[in-house]
């Protein structure tokens, strides 16, 4: 039995503005283990990347709060820690890499002064070792001539590369939990997969543990481990990859996967999912997802969230129809 | 054809809705207020003022405001060194200071904004002519220019006007020719040009909606300054001549009674900064509702 | 970037010339100076004299050829009303100026800076209200009535500072808070909103991702980006502390290049007037290359 590493329990981040509230994330809960990567799925504004900035406590203040549940790393509840010491964390032990390698790299600091600014606040390091150690990360990430990039601004940098970058920053002091939050979303096709194979590779050697989000199940095919997928700022279904593939028991799981084109397909037309996500300031009681689900019966629309059903050994699913 | 009728109405639809985008509920009600009443004074101020602005009353002279010792409801802002009341003076001078305002922002704004598009549609040597003549202007210190000009063709309205025209429109030209360049590059300008829209038709009815938004917003931000302008030119006595009375040269009558009759001086100043203030705060909010690209235009 | 400088130099000399051949135009339009210098029965002969002596007979062209030949070798003619070079004049009084705006700028960047910074960091917070109210009075407020104010406040009743004139280090308050408020507001609320926009970039993120602190993600990371936007308005600013300083040296008396120009204008003193102008035209250019030059510096981009 692996290790879990990293445990959220019934996460509530809400977002308090003029309109309402806000609950990008009501009540979210998954674990990942050592060295595994965990994908997270779902349409824009799930809540996916509200759930990643949560575990980093980064979420945008003062409009955002996480107002409830725990996030055990290593067994220590981060919600309970101090400013100072998540600022420690953040960078050291717990790493990110953000969608856009555009945006994600200040333009007026050269591409060495923004990798070593990690390793002089975590590592120490200084003068030449931390200059050799600047070199070693770009050419692990698939860099040529380091010395040469370590100078060069961003914008001097092609985006596949500005996002390597990122990487090697996200990487520079050996964390042990990689957050990414659809690196490759941003990229173009050509090099998505060599980046993925990148992330695939430097998991291994360093026996990472990787949350990955992105709206790509083809991407989760290859990437991850386990599947968690979301809706509405809740979890629905969570299951082993080839499990949730095998046997995707929620509705919405299903139809997410059968929106995307196969070869074998003899339809002519994609099936796309009927209606739009709630506005999350206006959640209806009861499942979320039951004014666009096919399968809906008038238990759907009881008061409550339905309730975590296990359909089979470490396949969980919220779903009225098996509660 | 229908197709591209259609989206000939989108653009100016899309400008008005942007305008009506502005909810009531979020209105800066205090400026506005403060506006509105100062509009009216200067429309209405035959009706309203106690007194006239120019006569001259020497037995009256220098009598402090109505809640000062000394002071009477007669004249509730004081009088000055000749005997003219304050008051009077203050409501004529927001005529002049609004109609300067107005007129210079209509002639500076609409003719920057003409060069403008004239520059941005047409690139080339007009563009860089037009603009190196707007750079050259906008690094000029404002005042001097406008000293430059007032005295040379003479102190009158329509000459401070048109020196303070002068100094506004490089900023509109720059602006403007911004927003022409992008939009320029738009598929719906293709489209029309593809149909065979005249030039003129392309620029009236695709281009200008779209720049307008920039234009009001550097209209509303720039009314407190011209204002200022106004105020100083007259202050320095490059103004409206007397004996129309004008803010700033209120300001500089009182000078030399700062000890002994400090209204003269100061009353009008506060009349300047509410109004000013208030255009100011109404310009911010326009500019954050209309267009919140353009803030850098808020300096100056 | 050699080359970026080179460019924006000859730029810059054309400005000046198209400035100068405009100022000379103007100067000649602005009136006759002669019925100012002559006494009120002075004779046609007198006035044939005066105008002969100031070269004022000679066709336009040949007086800007003169006047062109002239400054090039820096001779810019000599006051009419006071008979002396106008380039002593102006020597005279420009150090006067940037004393003033040295103050003025201290004040600025002392103040200002740190206000603005704050205003974003601590947005709908004490600091930024107060910010945003210095920063819109010191919009609203004109120059020359906040000064006649504080020098009545000040100087007249509470004698706590001198009245005008230059002098010691007290004369420089009040001329430079004047003359640096309007400018302070500008700065106070481009910065804030520059702030505003970098503090919530993604960079920013990153940033925090990787756990720097606060203070230095203000300081460090979102304030050189901010820095930006005000300094693209270094020549704009130049330009304006001019302007103040006409108003702020007539206001306090400060013998200065400001007021100098404000009486060459009223005077239609003509080589005075070219002679401020030019000084004025090259002031402004100048700064605008070094604010390139910086901005260049500051911003990576834009340097190839």
């Amino acid at each position: 039995m692996d290790k879990v590493h990293l445990e959220v329990e019934n996460l509530k981040t809400y977002f308090f503005t003029r309109r309402g509230v806000v609950k990008a994330v009501d009540g979210v809960s998954f674990s990942v283990n050592q060295a595994q990567t965990f994908g997270l799925v779902g349409e824009s504004g799930c809540g996916k990347s509200v759930s990643c900035l949560s575990i980093l406590r980064l979420v945008p203040e003062p409009a955002g709060r996480i107002v409830g549940g725990r996030i055990l790393l290593g067994g220590e509840n981060l919600l309970e820690k101090t400013e100072e010491k998540m600022r420690k964390i953040r960078g050291s032990r717990i790493s990110m890499i953000l969608q856009d390698p555009m945006t994600s790299l200040n333009p007026v600091f050269t591409i060495g002064d923004q990798l070593f600014e990690a390793l002089q606040l975590h590592r120490h390091l200084k003068g030449q070792s931390l200059l050799d150690r600047g070199k070693e990360l770009l050419k692990k990430v698939g860099i040529a001539s380091p010395e040469f990039r370590l100078r060069n601004y961003p914008h001097e940098l092609s985006g596949g590369m500005k996002q390597r970058v990122v990487g090697a920053i996200a990487l520079s002091c050996e964390p042990h939990l990689l957050i990414c939050d659809e690196p490759t979303t941003s990229l173009d096709v050509t090099i998505q997969a060599q980046y993925l194979s990148l992330l695939k590779e430097l998991q291994q050697q360093a026996g990472l543990t990787m949350i990955f989000v992105t709206h790509d199940f083809g991407i989760v095919a290859r990437m991850c481990d386990r599947v968690g997928v979301m809706y509405a700022g809740r979890m629905v279904e969570v299951a082993d990859c080839r499990e949730l593939f095998n046997n995707p028991t929620h509705p919405y799981t299903k139809a997410l996967m059968s929106s995307v084109p196969k070869l074998e397909m003899r339809e002519e037309r994609l099936l796309s999912i009927e209606g739009e996500p709630p506005a999350l300031y206006n959640l209806p009681t009861g499942c979320s997802f039951a004014p666009r689900c096919t399968s809906r019966s008038t238990e759907c629309k009881m008061e409550e969230f339905p309730p975590n059903v296990e359909v089979e050994d470490g396949h969980w699913v919220n779903c009225w129809r098996y509660g | 054809m229908m197709v591209q009728l259609k989206r000939i109405n989108d653009t100016w639809k899309q400008f008005r809705r942007s305008l009506l985008k502005l909810q009531i509920r979020r209105w800066p009600v205090v400026p506005i207020l403060v506006i509105l009443t100062f509009l009216l004074m200067a429309i209405f101020a035959n009706l309203i003022t106690p007194h006239s602005p120019t006569e001259q009353s020497l037995p009256e002279r220098l009598i402090p405001p109505a809640w000062q010792a000394g002071g009477s409801t007669d004249h509730l802002l004081g009088t000055d060194v000749l005997g003219r009341d304050v008051l009077s003076r203050i409501i004529f001078g927001s005529r002049v200071s609004l109609l300067v305002a107005f007129l210079s922002l209509l002639i500076g704004g609409l003719g920057g904004t003409l060069l403008g598009v004239i520059a941005g549609y047409s690139g080339g040597k007009l563009d860089a002519v037009i603009m190196r003549a707007a750079d050259s202007t906008l690094a000029f210190p404002m005042i001097l220019l406008a000293l430059l000009l007032a005295v040379t063709l003479g102190p009158s309205l329509q000459n401070v006007v048109i020196a303070i025209s002068i100094t506004l429109w490089a900023r509109y030209a720059r602006a403007v020719r911004g927003e022409v360049l992008s939009v320029k590059e738009r598929d719906f300008v293709a489209q029309a040009k593809i149909v065979g829209c005249s030039r003129f038709r392309i620029i009236v009815q695709h281009i200008l909606p779209n720049v307008l938004n920039t234009v009001v917003v550097l209209l509303t931000l720039q009314v407190g300054w011209v204002i200022i302008v106004e105020a100083t030119l007259s202050f320095l006595g490059a103004g409206v001549p007397p004996p129309t009375p004008t803010w700033g040269s209120m300001v500089s009558d009182g000078r030399e009674y700062l000890v002994a009759a400090w209204w003269i001086s100061f009353l009008p100043g506060i009349a300047i900064v509410m109004v000013v203030l208030s255009f100011n705060l109404m310009g911010d909010w326009l500019s954050e509702a209309l267009d919140p690209k353009l803030r850098e235009a808020a300096v100056g | 970037m050699g080359r970026y400088i080179l460019i924006r130099f000859f730029q810059g000399i054309i400005a000046l010339f198209v400035i100068s051949i405009v100022i000379f135009l103007l100067a000649r339009l602005s009136g006759d100076p002669t019925s100012l210098l002559l006494p009120i029965n002075a004779t046609p002969a007198d006035r044939e004299h005066i105008v002969q002596y100031l070269g004022l007979d000679k066709p336009l062209p040949v007086q800007y050829q003169i006047f062109i030949t002239q400054a090039l070798q820096g001779d810019l003619g000599e006051s009419i009303r006071v008979r002396v070079p106008v380039t002593q004049l102006i020597g005279e009084r420009i150090p006067n100026s940037l004393k003033l705006a040295g103050a003025a700028l201290c004040i600025i960047f002392i103040i200002g800076i740190p206000l603005g910074v704050m205003a974003a960091y601590k947005k709908g917070r004490f600091m930024d209200k107060l910010a945003r109210l210095v920063a819109g009075l010191g919009q609203s407020a004109p120059h020359f009535w906040v000064g006649l104010i504080l020098m009545e406040i000040f100087a007249v009743r509470l004698h706590l500072l001198p009245v005008a004139g230059m002098g010691t280090w007290q004369h420089y308050i009040m001329p430079g808070f004047v003359m640096a408020w309007f400018e302070m507001a500008a700065i106070i609320r481009l910065l804030r909103r520059s702030m505003l926009d970098s503090l919530d970039s993604e960079y920013i993120r990153m940033a925090r991702i990787k756990g720097v602190s606060e203070r230095t993600i203000v300081w460090k990371h979102a304030f050189r980006n901010s820095l930006l936007a005000p300094v693209s308005f270094g020549g704009v600013y130049a330009a304006m502390l001019i302007t103040c300083a006409i108003v702020t040296e007539t206001v306090f008396a400060w013998p200065g290049f400001g007021r100098l120009a404000y009486d060459a204008i009223l005077f239609r003193d003509f080589p005075l007037m070219q002679g401020v102008v030019l000084t004025t035209a090259v002031i402004v250019i100048t700064v605008n290359l070094v604010t390139d030059i910086l901005y260049a510096y500051l911003d990576p981009r834009i340097r190839y």
